[in-house]
């Protein structure tokens, strides 16, 4: 309180009430003190008390309780969708390595079939025979070199090398005797195929794939994929 | 304080009562400081300190190493057939103990969504379907204590994926990587085969098995226990590197022709053997490399021993007459002889103490050299080449790589017999001269043929192409700098006398119509296994085309061939082959008219 009036404070005691000198205030708004003069019954002056304005805490607590739960939500929901994305990915890649297996599969099924032994029996199977003699045509000279004839059925083509069976499964091998392994009526002797000799039928088209989608005697329905 | 008024006891009992309350919060107090100071030195303890390794084992647990399998590369040929390549097959194996749990299942039938339920006789019933086997058998293999059988080994991917949707309990399913080979035997011997290691054995799949073989990779992942990747969780992948495919120079279709012929010939004179090379002489590729018998790599256990690996490259014969074109050439190169030097060839032909008869019956005749080597006449050989020292002939059959391993990349080859020319005996010095006393493989003879066809520079057989990287990245290999064997005009005027060979012969087999072609034909006596004496012959004819500038050298061995070995000829093979050759790699025909050298001088 004494730094109020640093001038006249001895002056005061208690709550007492005095006449008080009209001061002006200093320049830093407070009143200076005033020499204790006569002029004792000046009025006690009064002063408006200005009330610091209380804060309103409520929309903060609100506020940050929202952004808490909003923030948490945002957390979960990023864990769930993380976590949701990680199976979507683990049955993207199952679903992804089953196609690799199948077009694995189908694009060894193609290199079986073009196998040069397959499409000789295939078209053996068609009834064609090879050349027997070959020509040339000269377009610019409109000649035609060698000795072209026209084929014949009994022309003979080379002995035939047996398809390789690469669908068969290991325990299937005695028990498929069906197996497509080829020879002709020549009689080849060349080795690799563990099919039993004794078939001289004609040439079939290598390896019947089981991928076919049939329905395996009506009972089972075979899916394409393994479901993901 | 001599009166204790009310006031003052009763502030008494209240200052005591508070002391004890004090006293009890103070023990209360202390104790929950002591319990926190418990589980906050424990926290710092595990969590700080990590006394025990606990989060490291947590860690462990929760970690998964998981084997990112390097895929082996393929072999294709030069038009990117696949001859090898690695595919998934599955073995269903059964739990029999699993599978005597259920004697009664349920089983969700995917696409309608309907449960039934079956019994263990019906499951298995529909697994034999599925799999196509006798239903007793795939019960007999699901029946019994074991944890561990299989029901049958090596299924497609397609069949797997029907077991799996059948939902039989105690059956499973184990990928397994299989190398096959969709070719089969074409090309066997050259591709090779896998041991069960997955190690090449033989063929490509051994020469080159570093560059097939990849480089596993990992994948290091923490996962719940339920399998799935904690997704927050450090994933650490070390890629798998697949191996390089390699691309050989073979070409499908003319290795399958070959070897058909192949075949054909050793079957129609029931031949111990026969090999056919083609190559292109110009950059040294090999189209085909056919050896009768090729094993199927698939299967190389059902084909005999000696039928595993190329002939081509590790069978040594006497190669006989195709070796004349060593000597002429050696003769007209060293400025000795020219196509038309004159030679007056006896019936039979005596020096140093050695007689040498020819397989036809003749006089005293006036001969060309491209009349000998026209009609192969041993006689008139040896009087040209004695022209030569004996040292000259060994340097020249060795300029000609006999004697030496040709370097192509299949395992077992055999560099062939030429002995020091000081170790030669009295017969052999001569022998030598028309290919007898002098072993070559196969594939040595056609490259004489070779460095002939491409103006006298020898050039390394080259059978792989090239290394397509994992990454898409192409290695050529690059063909190695020939050998400078002869100049041009000696090439030429031996390629003129090769195309005498078929011109001027008296009974014309070799024809390729519409090409000019030219070669040699070859007989010699084949040495006994056992080393003592000889049994059986060598039949061999190698010939090029087209002579205006050859691009394709075929040559055909055929060892051992049973009958008359004066009704052998290898004519008809070698037209089929060459034929072939030339259609299939759009050789335009010749325009230009046959060199007919004359045999003989007035």
């Amino acid at each position: 309180m004494s730094s109020f009036f640093p001038g006249g404070a001895q002056d005061i005691v208690g709550n007492t009430a005095r006449k008080l000198v009209p001061v002006a205030p200093d320049k830093s708004g407070n009143p200076t003190s005033a020499p204790d003069s006569a002029d004792s019954k000046a009025r006690t002056p009064l002063s408006l008390v200005v009330t610091v304005p209380r804060r309103n805490w409520k929309p903060l607590i609100v506020l940050v309780l929202l952004l808490a739960s909003a923030a948490l939500a945002a957390v979960l929901v990023m864990s769930v969708s993380l976590s949701q994305g990680q199976y979507k990915l683990v049955d993207l890649k199952t679903a992804q390595s089953n196609l690799e297996k199948s077009n694995q599969a189908l694009e060894l099924d193609l290199s079986a079939q073009r196998a040069p032994q397959s499409l000789v029996s295939r078209a053996t199977g068609m009834g064609m025979v090879p050349a027997a003699s070959t020509g040339q045509i000269d377009v610019r000279s409109q000649k035609v070199s060698g000795n072209p004839l026209p084929a014949t059925l009994d022309t003979k083509g080379l002995v035939s090398i047996p398809a390789a069976d690469v669908n068969k499964s290991k325990d299937q091998a005695g028990a498929s005797p069906l197996s497509p392994a080829a020879k002709d009526s020549g009689g080849t002797t060349a080795p690799g195929q563990s099919t039993p000799g004794k078939e001289m039928a004609p040439i079939v088209p290598a390896a019947p794939e089981p991928a076919a989608p049939d329905l395996n005697g009506g009972t089972i329905p075979a899916p394409a994929q393994k479901g993901s | 304080m001599a009166h204790n008024s009310p006031h003052t006891a009763q502030g008494a009992a209240a200052r005591l009562a508070d002391k004890i309350g004090r006293g009890r919060m103070r023990i209360g107090f202390t104790l929950m400081l002591v319990f926190l100071l418990v589980i906050a030195g424990k926290l710092v303890m595990i969590q700080g300190l990590d006394v025990g390794n606990m989060a490291e084992a947590a860690e462990t647990q929760r970690t998964v190493v998981q084997k990112l399998p390097a895929v082996r590369g393929k072999i294709v040929d030069s038009n990117g057939h696949v001859l090898a390549e690695s595919i998934i097959r599955y073995d269903i194996t059964v739990s029999q103990i699993n599978s005597a749990l259920y004697p009664q299942y349920k089983h969700r039938d995917a696409i309608s969504g309907d449960v039934e339920s079956f019994t263990r006789e019906q499951g298995l019933m529909k697994l034999a379907t599925v799999l196509g086997l006798p239903f007793e058998q795939v019960k007999a293999n699901a029946t019994g204590e074991k944890a561990f059988n299989y029901i049958v080994r090596d299924v497609s991917p397609a069949m797997e994926s029907q077991v799996a949707a059948l939902g039989v309990p105690g059956i499973y399913s184990e990928p397994q990587t299989k190398r096959v080979y969709p070719m089969g035997s074409v090309g066997g011997p050259i591709v090779g085969f896998l041991g069960s290691d997955g190690k090449g054995l033989a063929g490509i799949e051994q020469t080159f098995n570093e560059k097939l073989t990849g480089t596993d990779g990992s994948r290091t992942y923490q996962a719940g226990k339920n399998g799935i990747i904690i997704p927050t969780a450090p994933v650490k992948t070390v890629p798998s590197v697949d191996g390089a495919s390699v691309t050989l120079t073979i070409n499908q279709d003319i290795q399958y022709y070959a070897q058909q012929a192949a075949q054909q010939q050793k079957e129609q004179y029931s031949a111990q053997w026969v090999s056919i090379t083609v190559l292109e002489s110009k950059t040294g590729k090999l189209a085909a490399v056919a050896d009768s018998d090729s094993y199927n790599p698939n299967d190389p256990g059902a084909s005999a021993t000696k039928d595993i690996g190329s002939r081509t490259v590790s069978s040594i014969v006497e190669p006989g007459s195709t070796d004349k074109t060593i000597t002429a050439s050696a003769v007209m190169a060293e400025g000795l002889a020219t196509p038309l030097s004159q030679f007056l060839v006896p019936p039979t032909l005596s020096i140093d103490g050695q007689t040498f008869s020819d397989a036809f019956v003749h006089g005293t005749e006036k001969r060309t050299l491209a009349g000998i080597i026209s009609d192969s006449m041993n006689t008139g050989t040896v009087l040209a080449g004695s022209k030569l020292t004996p040292e000259q002939r060994y340097n020249w059959f060795h300029k000609f790589g006999v004697g030496q391993k040709t370097g192509i990349e299949l395992p077992g080859e055999s560099p062939g017999i030429l002995a020091p020319w000081q170790k030669w005996d009295g017969r052999q010095q001569y022998t030598v001269l028309f290919g007898q006393g002098v072993a070559q493989t196969p594939l040595q003879t056609a490259f004489v043929f070779q460095t002939v066809a491409n103006n006298g520079t020898r050039l390394k057989p080259q059978i792989v192409d090239s290394f397509t990287a994992a990454d898409g990245s192409v290695e050529k290999v690059q063909q190695a700098a020939g050998i400078e064997v002869l100049d041009n005009k000696t090439a030429q005027d031996m390629r003129d006398m090769l195309e005498g060979v078929v011109t001027m012969a008296d009974y014309k087999v070799v024809n390729v119509p519409g090409y000019r072609v030219g070669g040699k034909t070859g007989t010699a006596e084949a040495p006994a296994d056992n080393g003592v004496g000889f049994d059986g012959y060598t039949s061999s004819f190698i010939g090029m085309a087209p002579m205006e500038d050859p691009q394709y050298v075929v040559a055909i061995t055929v060892q051992r061939p049973q009958g008359s070995i004066y009704g052998v000829t290898q004519g008809y093979t070698f037209n089929q082959v060459m034929g072939q050759v030339l259609r299939t790699f759009d050789v335009p025909p010749s325009t230009t008219p046959s060199v007919m050298l004359p045999k003989f001088y007035e």
